[in-house]
């Protein structure tokens, strides 16, 4: 089998076409996380107007926020509730999201606030593992006379074996790893009093670890493109696991390649987050029409995530290309 | 290491004091410092004193120290018996009091490692004789007059052959070694920094009542007689070492490192801190009308660049607290910036205070300033207006988390939101959200669920709920003195402050001195207040319950002006006759009573207000107006801090409780969008 020496920068660009011509896809992405968000924050709109009552406090907190109030409110607050804080305006509702990110989630695990969103996040997961089988599939054979969901319904099974393959790579690095890697750096500070070096060597901690959750990242990402383009074939653990070690095969093949892709994708993505947190207003917004503003500058941004990953799939898609002719078939991707 | 040997002054004062002994007149102590120093004259009664040589052994870490107590019995009884703390035994193993309640309550560690140990092992008391009446090794026995518990060692009872009458002066020697444990209770160890706070054996206080007053080391602060300390401090050369009192000379010891003298007049504690790591700063505070202080700040170096925000903000403390209440009571103070994660910032004893501080500070945090201020105005309340922490710590804690607030009110701009990111080392400010501070009000007490009903703030602190060390001494008393001052006027609250540090300067006030200096100046018996705020556990919620405003109308049914006859319908009264009926319920949810204002502002602006005592349940206020009543505002000046729900304060005929709660859950929503979108990064 042989693949086309497309270059990087080419990739994107036509990853971006791909993505371009998606956008009714991207939208209704877009849409769905807006709804799961949507059905929670009417619980919790419902617990704030209710607390503010008839009281001033409303107003306070339609013209900035009103500390006194957040004190006493929560201490009544249980459930998805419990998540409010003042720390989601602003710059905070990405930072606090990228930081439990960084954290690997670990308030879900711990008993931290975020652990009452697990349901809401695991079927958001599921949700994913379903869309980016629609998603690589357009961008791997976007000919095809075959609609967005049945393209993702025919490889959900394939998707979804390969993202509970990743999740397990993911939790091995980022539960008990991470664990280690925790009680390795505590017991080389525990007489370190300088809080620099403890920052430098928590900032080590965390590259080695994201940098092997990029590794599985990028495998898991690969073998789903690869995946798709064997869609026709059969499926079995045995295929997954060769489709795995094709896809780790080809990065180790285009090690440049693809770090180029992950870092282009991820250069614009921070990029797109340093405009937005630039942009976006504070807690002072106070007129509906302010509101309305911040909240579509904030949809906007959501939908620009959705569209790096889907950019990342496509630019993944165009790097794996075939040469044209050539074919590709699960005895090419079975593990030798 | 063995300990310095005593210098020739120390041993000329022992054949002084034994003479002063055995003839057992009441006599202030006055000697000669070892250091080269005069003692002073003496602005305390100097009960305690103390002469210690200590030597610090950092690769063990282990201090040898011996020092000479110069005791007198201040009181009218007679004893014949010593009591010392040995604080570090709270360490010693998990059988101490100290860790068994930590454990108990959760807040102990889970795992210890060996360098988490630490005890204080003595070695040998002596009561020192003359050439004609020699040294006597004296018994000891470690005893725990708090809960029986026989496994705590931090209070040892010394038994002396002879009872020491009224106004006699006793002398002992004491040689104890300490294992130094990491630090706890802001003493300790962590690589080469080392705080030493209560490290040496420490005399409890004989009350007036002819008892010893030495609680174990449990969940307490401290309580001490005043005196007069000389320290000899034995550390590796090039260490770097600041200590309460006046630096003395510095100079290599024979047995090895450089010992380090300080002397101290009229205190009751003496701490230090060492490391190699420390750099040294020195500024000078002046001020019109107030004496100078030099300031020594020992700081790290990844504080470096927070040097100038230290001086700045301890030379603020020193001028308000000088200006407002009293000068500063000595000429140095020496600031210690602790290290991260150290477990040692926030802490004072006389003439020496740890503050807090991060490598990335922004410029509104104001945490090193807050901590700075705080440690600094407990020189005024602890260390010269010196009540007992043992059994009374919100005197101190509660009075100068008020005047501390104050401080940073009158310098600062007011506190903003700000999250830590990345395990806390990366800061970001939210620069329109204020922070609520725990002087604004009780609002996070809310729901009557017994935060602020676990204990009464009279409850002795050592008996207190380990649950409200903080919460009670801090929270409440700060709170309590707020709503004070905004009952009574800040100049009035100025005054009762001012007063008690001009009565009790270099003494040792009781609660109820401060109650009477408050009726005092205040010219109002306080009782009512006191009994419910200190003594009591009165929670107080006004809220306004219900709010009816609605046109007059003329009248129906047997109306006179109608001859008697039945009106069916009354209309509502138009043009300059329009008038309104309205009608405000105000109820009282919680058991506290406290006077109160009620604001009713009408929708052409004008406003009526009334008192009311605050006793009854409900006030019903009927209100003829002009106009609609457009809000409703119980207590809206605020003086009623301790209130712990403000949110119920008000009512308003246009609620923006809607446009409000769909702000802030847009806000939320979109933190909620990412989150999901970060989570799919692992699908």
């Amino acid at each position: 089998m042989g693949h086309s020496r497309i270059r990087t920068a080419s990739a994107l660009g036509q990853g971006a076409r791909e993505v371009a011509r998606a956008w009714r896809y991207l939208l209704g992405a877009h849409a769905w996380n807006f709804a799961l968000a949507l059905c929670l924050a009417v619980l919790v709109q419902d617990a704030v107007r209710a607390s503010l009552g008839s009281s001033l406090a409303g107003d306070r907190m339609k013209d900035s926020w009103d500390s006194l109030w957040y004190a006493s409110f929560s201490t009544h607050t249980n459930g998805v509730v419990v998540t409010f804080r003042p720390s989601v305006s602003g710059a905070g509702a990405v930072l606090d999201a990228l930081d439990t990110f960084l954290d690997g989630f670990g308030g879900l695990f711990n008993g931290g606030a975020e652990a009452s969103l697990w349901p809401m996040l695991a079927v958001y997961w599921l949700s994913w593992s379903f869309l980016s089988g629609g998603f690589v599939s357009l961008f791997v054979a976007p000919d095809r006379e075959v609609g967005f969901m049945s393209r993702a319904a025919r490889l959900f099974p394939r998707f979804l074996t390969i993202s509970l393959a990743g999740f397990a790579g993911y939790a091995l690095i980022l539960g008990w790893m991470r664990r280690g890697a925790d009680a390795y750096v505590a017991s080389r500070l525990r007489d370190v009093s300088d809080e620099r070096v403890h920052f430098a060597w928590t900032l080590g901690e965390y590259v080695a670890l994201w940098t092997l959750v990029m590794i599985v990242n990028v495998a898991v990402d690969y073998a789903k493109v690869f995946a798709a383009r064997t869609a026709d074939q059969p499926w079995s653990p045995r295929t997954m696991l060769a489709v795995l070690g094709r896809s780790s095969r080809f990065v180790g093949r285009h090690v440049l390649g693809v770090f180029a892709l992950y870092l282009l994708t991820g250069l614009l993505g921070l990029f797109l987050m340093g405009l937005y947190l630039s942009i976006v207003p504070g807690a002072l917004d106070s007129t509906s029409t302010a509101i309305l503003g911040t909240f579509v500058i904030g949809q906007a941004y959501v939908l620009c995530r959705i569209a790096i990953r889907c950019l990342f799939y496509a630019g993944e898609a165009a790097l794996t290309a075939p040469v044209p002719g050539a074919s590709l078939s699960i005895s090419q991707v079975r593990v030798a | 290491m063995r300990p310095s040997a005593l210098r020739p002054s120390a041993a000329i004062i022992i054949a002084l004091l034994l003479a002063i002994q055995t003839v057992s007149p009441a006599v202030a102590v006055s000697r000669e410092p070892g250091n080269g120093a005069t003692a002073g004259p003496a602005r305390s009664d100097r009960v305690a004193n103390y002469e210690i040589d200590a030597t610090l052994d950092p690769s063990t870490p282990t201090l040898t120290g011996r020092e000479i107590v110069t005791w007198r019995n201040a009181t009218t009884h007679p004893t014949s018996e010593l009591r010392l703390h040995l604080y570090y035994n709270a360490w010693r193993n998990d059988q101490s009091s100290f860790l068994k309640s930590a454990a108990l309550s959760g807040a102990g560690r889970r795992q210890f490692q060996d360098d988490d140990w630490g005890y204080c092992n003595v070695s040998g008391v002596s009561l020192l004789g003359d050439s004609s009446s020699p040294s006597v090794s004296l018994p000891t026995q470690f005893i725990q007059p708090d809960d029986g518990n026989r496994n705590d060692r931090t209070v040892l009872a010394v038994t002396l052959p002879a009872a020491v009458d009224p106004g006699a002066v006793v002398r002992i020697e004491v040689r104890w070694q300490l294992k130094i444990p990491r630090p706890s209770q802001r003493t300790g160890a962590i690589g080469s920094f080392f705080l030493l706070g209560q490290w040496f054996p420490k005399l409890g206080v004989f009350e007036a009542n002819g008892t010893w007053n030495a609680h174990q080391f449990i969940e307490t602060e401290f309580f001490a007689d005043f005196g007069v300390y000389d320290a000899a401090l034995t550390v590796p050369s090039g260490w770097v070492v600041g200590a309460t009192g006046t630096r003395g000379l510095s100079a290599p010891n024979p047995a090895g490192g450089t010992t380090h003298r300080f002397h101290a007049d009229d205190v009751h504690d003496f701490a230090w801190a060492a490391s190699p790591d420390f750099e040294v700063h020195t500024d000078r505070f002046e001020s019109p009308g107030l004496p100078s202080v030099d300031l020594e700040l020992l700081l790290l170096p990844d504080h470096t660049r927070l040097k100038e925000r230290y001086f700045a903000s301890a030379k603020e403390a020193l001028r308000l607290y000088g200006t407002w209440y009293r000068p500063y009571a000595w000429d140095r103070i020496t600031l210690v910036d602790p290290p991260y994660e150290s477990n040692t910032g926030g802490m004072e004893y006389p003439m020496f205070v740890t503050s807090e501080s991060r490598w990335l500070t922004l410029p509104e945090n104001r945490l090193m300033e807050a901590n700075t201020i705080h440690e600094v105005g407990h020189m005024w309340f602890q260390s010269a207006v010196a009540n007992n922490e043992f059994e009374d710590a919100w005197l101190d804690e509660g009075l100068n988390t008020y005047a501390h607030k104050r401080v940073l009110e009158q310098i600062y701009r007011p506190s903003i939101l700000e999250k830590r990111y990345f395990h806390g080392f990366i800061p970001f400010e939210f620069p329109d959200i204020p922070r609520a501070q725990p002087q604004h009000g009780a609002d996070p007490f809310d729901g009557f669920r017994g935060s602020l009903k676990l204990d009464s703030l009279a409850t002795k602190s050592y008996l207190s709920d380990e649950r409200t060390w903080y919460l009670l001494p801090y929270t409440k008393g700060s709170l309590m003195l707020v709503t004070l001052e905004r009952y009574l006027g800040a100049e009035t609250m100025r005054r009762i402050l001012a007063t008690l540090t001009e009565r009790y300067w270099f003494k040792h006030p009781r609660p109820s001195d401060f109650i009477a200096i408050t009726n005092e100046v205040s010219g109002q018996d306080l009782t009512w207040y006191f009994d419910q705020v200190l003594t009591g556990t009165n929670l107080f919620d006004y809220a306004v319950d219900r709010v009816v405003s609605r046109p007059l109308r003329s009248a129906q049914g047997y109306v006179p002006e109608t001859g008697d006859h039945v009106v069916h319908a009354g209309a509502p009264l138009t043009g300059s006759a329009a008038r309104f009926d309205s009608l405000v319920d105000i109820h009282r949810w919680g058991e506290g009573t406290f006077p109160i204002e009620i604001r009713v502002t009408f929708e052409d602006g004008s406003v009526a207000e009334k008192r009311w005592d605050g006793r009854d349940r409900r006030i019903r206020i009927p209100l003829e107006s002009a106009s609609r009543i457009r809000s409703v505002e119980v207590d809206p000046r605020h003086v009623l801090v301790l209130d712990v729900n403000t949110t119920n304060n008000s009512w308003t005929s246009r609620p923006n409780a809607e446009i409000g709660a769909r702000k802030w859950t847009a806000k939320w929503m979109i933190w909620m969008q990412h989150l999901l979108e970060s989570g799919a990064f692992f699908s």
